[in-house]
């Protein structure tokens, strides 16, 4: 521990750092220890430490699928971050990390680190086999999420319309169609077909309005 | 007057305006580390959900495409996903 930091303009960053998933308990502590160690030395302090556990990667790193995440975050300055960054492309087993400046000019004293905090021990049970239900669920959700986009879509038309029902009703409505099927990918294209025609139909009374307005 | 303003304005298909559902609730946060919250920001081939089509504003879509940018860099969520 050198001199403390100065009582302000330190800078709160955090890394993500992914473990290779065969490395074992004893070297998951020494590259904890190794992190550790250098955050005191340059007289940092760490502000909180995580192990998100064994995860599924979005995409294979260094051949693997999966890795152990562990989180960081501490106090510090830039010449910190390439430190840790040095050692952590160093450690063999560390296959990528992330470095991410989150705060400037952060007080020391004014974050409190309780004990429970600072934990490299995962706190959720691993669960390698899960991991591909996981994605399956994941799957779900997107196709959910999709069908969300359209509902709101149709509400907020439908909501327009109502607004907009002084002005003439059978343009209205085929404007939101037309526009409904242009936004969704999926719209088949007998639809699309009729939408068009209806834009034409549209598109005449528009300049009709116009004749008449002059 | 009104009419004909409105109506060019639908053909060109610019109806569905949505409001940015970060400034309607300042609580949500745009985290790259939860890559659930900003999976609904990505197509299914991992792409980036335009700001015509998600309706956020500019500002927040920036925060979104960093987020995602970020969960990508540290494989949390994929560059491009094949089905």
């Amino acid at each position: 521990m050198a001199e403390p930091l100065p009582a302000h303009r330190s800078r709160e960053y955090e890394t993500i750092f992914i473990v290779h998933p065969e490395t074992q308990a004893e070297t998951m502590d020494q590259i904890a220890d190794r992190v550790t160690d250098v955050i005191s030395r340059l007289s940092g302090k760490l502000l909180k430490a995580e192990n998100w556990g064994k995860r599924r990667l979005a995409y294979p790193v260094k051949k693997q699928q999966s890795g152990y995440y562990i989180y960081v975050r501490y106090l510090g300055y830039s010449d910190m971050v390439h430190e840790i960054e040095r050692n952590l492309r160093m450690l063999e087993p560390v296959i990528k990390h992330i470095s991410v400046k989150i705060e400037e000019d952060v007080n020391p004293d004014s974050r409190q680190v309780a004990d429970s905090d600072i934990s490299f021990v995962p706190q959720v049970e691993e669960e390698p086999e899960a991991s591909t239900d996981e994605e399956e669920s994941d799957d779900d959700d997107e196709n959910f999420e999709d069908d969300d986009f359209n509902g709101d879509n149709e509400t907020e038309a439908d909501a327009d319309s109502n607004t907009d029902s002084s002005a003439d009703s059978n343009a209205d409505s085929s404007a939101d169609s037309n526009a409904d099927s242009s936004a969704d990918s999926n719209a088949d294209s007998s639809a699309d077909a009729n939408t068009d025609d209806n834009a034409d139909d549209e598109a005449v009374d528009g300049a009709d309005n116009k004749n008449a307005d002059e | 007057m009104m009419d004909r303003k409105s109506d060019s304005r639908r053909r060109g298909g610019s109806r569905r305006r949505r409001v940015c559902r970060f400034c309607i609730d300042k609580n949500l946060k745009i985290d790259y580390k939860d890559p659930q919250g900003i999976r609904y920001f990505i197509t299914e081939r991992g792409k980036i959900v335009p700001r015509r089509i998600s309706g956020n504003c500019a500002k927040h879509q920036r925060c979104v495409c960093l987020a995602v940018k970020r969960a990508r860099n540290i494989a949390l969520m994929p560059f491009t996903a094949s089905k």
